[in-house]
């Protein structure tokens, strides 16, 4: 507590002579704080103006669009890459989406992720390359038929410091891998398990897939009220990256608590719990309540009116929150309805109860506009909105490529046609450091033998000898097959657009 | 691990309930400019936002400091702590006064709509403008009608998680001496782009538009949301062949080999789909759940928040506990069921609400080691509470 208490006092007193001493000069109140209300009101009364501009120039400048795969810049990068997980070791027995997120997570932070397969002769895995949660980890294939197999596996898993899977409860064990057995050998071993319902429990094997998750969860009928036919996330994947997201931080938390106290840790995630934990005020909600809280869709009583409206061009939108009073009062200068004016619209509680009017109004008056030009006026007049992004311009939004939100993966061979395509990467920015280059999907046992080199020590004989047994084996070659696109939902200029090489 | 938590929205708030769910020390600094003077986007007074923060406000002590009048024991505050997460927006921490070298000793982990840095980091922002522009929006809801935003603060909350993660990750750098970061920048819309992404990398690689789905199903495809005899139900059966499903659903009969051709299905589809719906009505949705996992499909019960919290799976995982909250309270026990994080592997406790009880003086004790007499002199001169 002494030594705590020392470098408290030595940095307090660095702090307050930065902030008053030396004739510096008193920071400046800097830019508007998004999501906090009391700014609106401070900013408007100030009469501050957003750095619009800015922002065009930005989009103009030419900025760089992709972190860089290769060449100098890139192995510039790489040195100042930010890796708390180095030296941590991960064997994932994993597939589809949502354990294979986060498990990329680690390796972004510099773990050495080894993704184990099963044999296949060849592999045939459009959605695994055009995912990418399985970028940036070498893959062994084992065949766990065999006892060799299973041998080979448990002495990689007894060599890393966490093993997980996403396979059904019933599977590993059988092979002798499961939390128990692995623990009995190594007490320190972080073992995380994720499934769609977690286990034990009736549902715990199961089969799932994200989308049913976030049924079972609590998500549709909390979109849709309970009046309304549920509706159902369009994203395909948002619950299997949510639980990517809560795997990589319970493994966080277990690595942290292994470094305290040497303990390892039995981790079981359930899909499910994930999407309820998330609409976990809407549970407290029920809890405290007795019923279901009512649904108000794109609505919000913080913010009246709030609603998506339609722009310019086909499927095109704006978000737009009006988050108080003054901002109310400076929408209705902008659009010059003589209906908003009414007296009765100064308070939120009257906006409320005219909500369907105020959203019909706002309709017509937005759907003349391009989403973009019009949410930076409504910007520069202090009232959050924002465009509603598409896959189409999600690339050419400056603010995420300001931030460098897409890093450029290289193919060796090229895939459909195009020797790299850009992948979103993890969305933290860690001050003077860079994000590590994502590397392409690893197909089946594409890196067994540099694998078991590392982690293993096992020389060239031995390896082949395991691959001659048939336990190690590996795929010839990555086969890509694009399914088909129909027509009316493919724009021919998306490689173009996105400046693929 | 000790975690000062500086928060004014659901993002903040979301990181610092994790962590001390997870078992850490987490003190959460209210005060002027720090989320208690109506400048907390979770302010309103509907029996949501009340849920909200009963839900969001729990399991760590809070601190009443003017920073204003005393930034210095902010920076002690967080120079005793092991990471320091804000939630203020861009510029936000500055504005308190805290000088862009007070924290350089402990990490630091900021949480915004857009980042720190960047043409639209002043850009004012509520959930649906984040989702708005993360793209997850435009995914959900019906064809032709306007995107459907998801419920609550889901952008925030996302955030939430990732800046858990990344004061673990931060914590465990410095401890482990693998690496040591200064400031982690966390934007949220850069966060829910993740969740979205298979959309966006379609369209990289095959150059396919997403259209939300038409609200009503044509027979080519069934509809995947029906009801059953007890509630909701959601048909999942990828790469099922849809008389292999209609024979499962006891409709076999009407699919004959001309059914194979969409073009038939949708002309006979009108006819057929009465005898859809009244087979699915004909067992409850758990029958219906534990029928279909048996030949491999993934169907789920459709829930509400009630059903999530009493259902079979949650009672035998046990993610459901009781939180005591005072005169909100609702059960017969005086408290309410709250669901646990969604992990097992430690213990799994559910912090209480945070109590009325003067904490002030224990934490001020326990994390700088001030004396009860330098204590009662801050209290008297109101800079904590």
């Amino acid at each position: 507590m002494a030594a705590r208490h020392s470098r408290t006092a030595a940095v307090a007193a660095t702090a307050i002579a930065d902030r008053r001493g030396r004739g510096r000069q008193p920071i400046a109140p800097a830019a508007p704080v998004a999501f906090a209300a009391h700014e609106t009101r401070r900013r408007a009364t100030r009469g501050a103006q957003p750095r619009q501009t800015r922002h065009r120039a930005a989009t103009r400048a030419g900025m760089p669009r992709y972190i860089p795969a290769t060449g100098k810049e890139a192995s510039q990068m790489a040195g100042r890459a930010y890796r708390p997980l180095a030296g941590v070791r991960v064997l994932s027995f994993e597939i589809a989406f949502a354990l294979p997120a986060g498990t990329r997570t680690l390796a972004e932070l510099g773990a050495d992720v080894v993704r184990v397969a099963p044999p296949a002769r060849a592999v045939g895995n459009y959605i695994g390359v055009v995912d990418g949660v399985f970028q940036r980890k070498p893959c062994v294939s084992i065949d766990l038929q065999q006892e060799q197999g299973r041998a080979l596996a448990l002495d990689l898993a007894l060599a890393a410091d966490v093993v997980c899977d996403n396979f059904r409860a019933s599977v590993l064990p059988k092979f002798g891998l499961d939390a128990a057995t692995l623990r009995a050998r190594k007490p320190g071993l972080i073992v995380l398990k994720l499934s769609g319902y977690g286990s034990p429990g009736p549902w715990s094997d199961f089969p799932a897939f994200g989308p049913s998750t976030e049924a079972a969860g609590g998500m549709n009928r909390t979109i849709a009220g309970e009046e309304a036919t549920p509706l159902r996330v369009g994203s395909g994947v948002f619950s299997d990256q949510l639980a990517g997201r809560f795997a990589a931080l319970s493994l966080l938390a277990a690595l942290h608590q292994r470094h305290t106290t040497g303990q390892g840790a039995t981790i079981d995630l359930s899909m499910t719990e994930c999407i309820a934990h998330l609409i976990g005020p809407h549970l407290a909600y029920a809890a405290r309540h007795g019923r279901p809280a009512p649904a108000h869709g794109n609505r919000d009583r913080r913010y009246v009116p709030q609603g998506v409206y339609r722009c310019r061009g086909d499927d095109q939108w704006i978000a737009v929150s009006v988050q108080d009073d003054a901002a109310w009062a400076r929408l209705v200068d902008l659009v010059g309805e003589p209906g908003l004016r009414d007296p009765a619209l100064a308070t939120a509680a009257g906006r409320w109860d005219t909500h369907d009017r105020l959203d019909a109004l706002l309709d017509a008056w937005t759907r003349g506009f391009d989403k973009d030009a019009l949410a930076a006026r409504l910007q520069a007049a202090r009232i959050a909105a924002g465009p509603v992004r598409d896959v189409r311009d999600m690339h050419d939004d400056a603010q995420l490529r300001a931030r460098r939100a897409f890093s450029l993966v290289r193919h060796q061979p090229p895939v459909l046609g195009q020797r790299a395509h850009p992948h979103v990467n993890n969305p933290w920015v860690v001050a003077g450091r860079e994000r590590l280059a994502l590397t392409d999907y690893r197909w089946n046992g594409r890196d067994n033998a540099r694998v078991l080199k590392s982690w293993l020590n096992l020389g060239d004989d031995a390896i082949r000898a395991l691959a001659a047994s048939g336990a190690l084996r590996s795929a010839g070659r990555l086969v890509v097959d694009e399914p088909p696109v129909p027509r009316a939902l493919h724009d021919p200029e998306h490689a173009r657009r996105l400046q693929l090489p | 691990m000790r975690v000062v938590e500086l928060s004014a929205t659901s993002a903040g708030a979301y990181a610092g309930l994790l962590l001390a769910e997870l078992g850490h020390d987490v003190v959460r600094v209210r005060g002027p400019g720090i989320g208690a003077d109506g400048g907390s986007d979770r302010a309103g007074d509907d029996a949501l936002a009340a849920s909200r923060a009963a839900f969001l406000d729990r399991g760590r002590r809070e601190l009443g400091l003017d920073v204003a009048a005393r930034p210095e024991l902010l920076v002690q505050l967080a120079a005793a702590a092991d990471v320091v997460i804000e939630d203020l927006g861009s510029g936000g921490l500055e504005r308190l006064g805290i000088g862009p070298r007070a924290l350089r000793a402990t990490p630091l982990v900021r949480l915004s709509p857009f980042g720190q840095q960047g043409p639209a980091a002043d850009w004012l922002a509520t959930d649906l403008v984040v989702q708005a522009m993360g793209g997850v929006l435009h995914s959900t809801g019906y064809d032709g009608e306007p995107p459907q935003k998801l419920p609550g603060d889901t952008a925030a909350m996302l955030t939430g998680i990732q800046g858990a993660t990344a004061a673990l990750a931060a914590v465990l750098g410095v401890e482990a001496g693998s690496d040591a970061a200064r400031t982690i920048d966390v934007a949220a819309q850069h966060s829910l782009l993740q969740h979205w992404s298979r959309h966006v990398q379609q369209y990289a690689y095959s150059g396919l538009l997403m259209r939300r789905e038409a609200r009503v199903a044509n027979g080519v495809t069934f509809p995947h949301t029906v009801l059953a005899a007890d509630g909701w139900l959601y048909l999942l059966a990828l790469r099922a062949p849809l008389d292999a499903m209609a024979r499962f659903l006891g409709i076999g009969h009407l699919f004959d080999d001309a059914m194979a051709d969409p073009a038939e299905r949708m002309r006979r589809w009108p006819q057929v789909e009465p005898h859809f719906r009244e087979a699915l009505r004909a067992r409850g949705r758990y029958e219906w759940f534990a029928a279909a996992a048996e030949v491999g499909w993934t169907f789920a019960p459709i829930e509400d928040a009630q059903q999530v919290l009493h259902g079979p799976q949650s009672v035998a995982r046990g993610f459901v506990g009781q939180v005591r909250d005072g005169g909100a309270a609702q059960g017969a026990g005086g408290g309410w069921p709250c669901p646990r994080l969604p992990f097992t592997g430690g213990p799994r406790p559910v912090q209480a609400n945070a109590a009325d009880e003067p904490v002030a003086a224990a934490i001020l004790r326990e994390w700088l080691s001030l004396t009860d007499e330098a204590i009662a002199t801050l209290c008297a001169a109101g800079a904590v509470t």
